[in-house]
């Protein structure tokens, strides 16, 4: 008996986007179903991060469908766009955290001022988020105080504070040192464990083995190889593939 | 020679007189009037060089360009003698400000459009990535770090101000230039009574000085050592 | 190597300015300060300066074997410009009184009296110097006027009466635009001025009471330290006034009978 097919939570077919008259993603299908992790791995420059804020509008498409939560978002005005990007949360490889507000404001400005949340139930909630992320006594610290991993994982719960449906995050971990990489990988995984809809572009291989549920190769604007993950690391993926991984010491 | 060169006791008689106290009172009421409205309208034309409509784009970049390109001295003496021929007659305090404060604008334009730009565009990223409108990513997270990174220049705006302040002397707005001018036209005492509008002129620049050190210091957080980089060359923003 | 020092020394020394029987800014030049503000004395007409003073330095400078150096200046820079050693002499309608007299020496050329001016129809109803309590006057800073204004104004709070605003702007010529636009009541100028504004601009003015203070003489503006420069004025003047230049010069510029100093 096999199970019925699961409904995606985000279904994207047929992306092209271009810079210009360089073309960056040249016909992407990409989707992920309610609770799984996607790993996106890929060569610089093959149009992985693009991609993924394609997924969330922040850029637009030249061609190319995405259903998200049953409904057709692509083509989406700006306007609405807006309140769409609730519903996703990012990750940025620079954390991107906002350097006048402290790292507890950070996580309630998005409750506060796009669900215009009362300022007490944003804190609260605010703190609740930091002990997710094991950074109980960090509240009033600004970013200029954190290290890289803990403003990393400040911005994780920025992003959840919005309680989104699928999170997106671009090289979380590129820009950290290698001691705190570890911290905000666990972090993810913890996430991924309890049920977060997650798509990951990074390059820590380990990551992907141990938290991902379907990994996606692409390469020069092209989705080359897709494969639940034990397939995509026992040796079974195309040479190209398989070469990527060696480069990078998995 | 009938008289001396230099007499102390005249010179502390006009630091204490009514007249060059009055004096200086109008040149800090007209710095701060002026540098009042050149911050609205440099804010105004700063948020409108972002605007995505072309014809607002075009219009401010040619209030930008009239006002840097032309002297503020020219501009004030047109507010006093061309508007009146249009049916516009405005008091002579009144062209000062107008004067002085749309030609503060433009330079306070380029400086808070250094400030905007200095602002990453990551985090408009990260505010836009939140589900944020447009304009509430500028007013809460774009202009709340520019205004930090833009107030040692605004404060050498205003220390400049306080000096651009004597130009108005010329269409007859009694401020401390005219007054040690009128005060010097019965006697002569030129050393004595511009040595006193001096003095006033150090007291208000040095007040405003200190005001400021005291403004970026109360600043508890100041972003990161890289805009502070920044900020040190927006220093360099100059007339 | 000594005649190129020699010529290099007759080049130089005279732009060094070196002292010659009077001292002079620049040898050879008689440089003259003026606010060309001042109808019918000195006044701009197709961009160029002209009036009575114009005229009377030429005939003077000729006189004295110099050439006619106009220098214009805001009227307040004039005196600080000539013990500045900038300029030689001042002839700018400017008025002999003692606080002048304290730090120049002036050669007397003309007589005037002094008039308030108003506009046309005198809306205000002014006649004389006791009705602008409570009204402003524009005056030029560092003049009679502007003291004639103050001393109106200090008669006017002596007497209970609210004071004269005064708009001290850099010429008569700003004072009487002041006056058209509204920004001042009054002005006050020379009596041979209100014959010049009349002239270049008819019905737009009208005079505010009788002319005052008609015995005040107006002075060539010479340093003390330079009385060979004042002989030499004074001879010069001399001789236009023997010669008849004076007279037709009188008669050129439209001043009224009684101008004459001499």
């Amino acid at each position: 008996m096999t199970a019925p097919p699961v409904t995606p939570l985000l279904d994207a077919v047929a992306i092209w986007k271009s810079f210009g008259a360089l073309e960056v993603l040249r016909g992407v299908d990409l989707s992920v179903t309610p609770g799984e992790c996607l790993v996106l791995l890929g060569p610089s420059g093959s149009g992985k991060s693009t991609l993924l804020r394609c997924l969330n509008l922040l850029e637009p498409i030249a061609s190319g469908s995405i259903m998200f939560e049953g409904k057709e978002i692509a083509g989406t005005p700006r306007k609405q766009a807006a309140s769409l990007r609730r519903r996703m949360g990012m990750v940025f490889q620079n954390f991107e955290l906002f350097q006048h507000l402290s790292a507890l404001d950070n996580i309630a400005f998005g409750p506060v001022r796009v669900k215009h949340m009362p300022a007490k139930q944003a804190r609260e909630l605010a703190h609740h988020l930091l002990r997710k992320v094991h950074l109980p006594d960090k509240a009033a610290a600004f970013p200029d105080e954190l290290s890289g991993g803990q403003q990393q994982r400040v911005a994780i719960a920025r992003a959840l504070a919005m309680e989104p449906a699928l999170m997106l995050y671009d090289e979380p971990t590129s820009a950290l040192d290698p001691e705190t990489v570890g911290e905000v990988l666990s972090v993810m995984q913890e996430l991924a464990e309890e049920g977060m809809t997650s798509i990951v572009v990074t390059h820590e291989l380990g990551f992907a083995r141990r938290a991902a549920n379907e990994v996606v190769f692409m390469e020069a604007g092209l989705v080359a190889h897709r494969a639940p993950v034990a397939a995509f690391f026992d040796g079974s993926a195309p040479d190209r593939v398989v070469r990527f991984l060696h480069r990078m010491h998995g | 020679m009938h008289a001396s060169l230099f007499q102390p006791s005249l010179l502390a008689q006009y630091l204490v007189s009514a007249d060059f106290f009055q004096g200086a009172a109008m040149t800090l009421w007209l710095s701060v009037a002026s540098l009042a409205l050149g911050l609205g309208v440099g804010l105004l034309i700063a948020i409108g060089q972002e605007a995505p409509w072309r014809a607002v784009r075009s219009a401010v970049w040619a209030y930008i360009w009239l006002f840097r390109g032309t002297p503020v001295l020219l501009q004030l003496v047109f507010a006093f003698n061309v508007l009146p021929a249009f049916g516009v007659l405005l008091p002579g305090f009144a062209c000062a400000v107008l004067a002085l404060g749309l030609n503060e604008g433009a330079y306070m334009a380029e400086i808070m459009r250094s400030g905007i730009r200095a602002v990453g565009p990551g985090q408009r990223l990260a505010a836009r990535a939140l589900g944020l409108e447009e304009w509430r990513v500028m007013r809460w997270v774009v202009l709340p770090q520019a205004l930090r990174i833009v107030i040692p220049p605004i404060g050498n705006q205003f220390v400049g101000m306080l000096k651009l302040s004597a130009l108005v002397s010329v269409i007859g707005v009694k401020e401390l230039l005219l007054t040690a001018d009128e005060t010097a036209s019965g006697n002569f005492r030129y050393i004595e009574t511009l040595t006193a509008a001096g003095v006033y002129y150090l007291a208000l620049t040095t007040v405003f000085m200190a005001i400021q050190s005291v403004i970026e210091r109360s600043f508890r957080r100041r972003p990161g050592a890289r805009r502070a980089v920044v900020a040190e060359n927006l220093q360099t923003v100059i007339r | 190597m000594l005649r190129l020092a020699l010529a290099l020394a007759c080049v130089l020394l005279p732009g060094l300015g070196v002292a010659q029987a009077q001292e002079l800014a620049e040898a050879g030049k008689l440089t003259w300060g003026v606010s060309v503000t001042f109808p019918p004395f000195e006044f701009q007409e197709n961009a160029k300066p002209v009036g009575f003073d114009v005229d009377f330095v030429d005939a003077m400078a000729k006189q004295m074997g110099l050439a006619s150096t106009i220098m214009p200046i805001e009227f307040k820079g004039l005196i600080p410009a000539l013990l500045g050693k900038r300029i030689d002499i001042i002839v700018s309608g400017m008025y002999i009184n003692p606080q002048r007299l304290e730090v120049a020496d002036m050669v007397p050329y003309l007589l005037v009296g002094n008039q308030i001016v108003v506009r046309k129809g005198n809306p205000k109803k002014i006649d004389g110097k006791a009705s602008l309590c409570g009204l402003s006057v524009a005056a030029p800073v560092a003049t009679v006027f502007e003291n004639s204004a103050k001393a109106a104004s200090a008669d006017c709070k002596a007497a209970g009466k609210p004071e004269v605003a005064l708009l001290s702007l850099a010429g008569t010529t700003a004072c009487a635009l002041a006056l058209t636009q509204g920004r001042a009541d009054a002005i006050i100028v020379s009596t041979a001025t209100v014959a010049a504004l009349n002239h270049e601009t008819p019905d737009t003015y009208d005079t505010g009471g009788a002319p005052f203070d008609t015995d005040t003489k107006v002075g060539i503006a010479v340093r003390k330290d330079n009385p060979a420069l004042k002989a030499a004025v004074e001879k010069a003047v001399q001789a236009i006034v023997k010669d008849g230049t004076y007279a037709a010069l009188l008669k050129k510029w439209s001043l009224p009978a009684g101008s004459s100093a001499f």
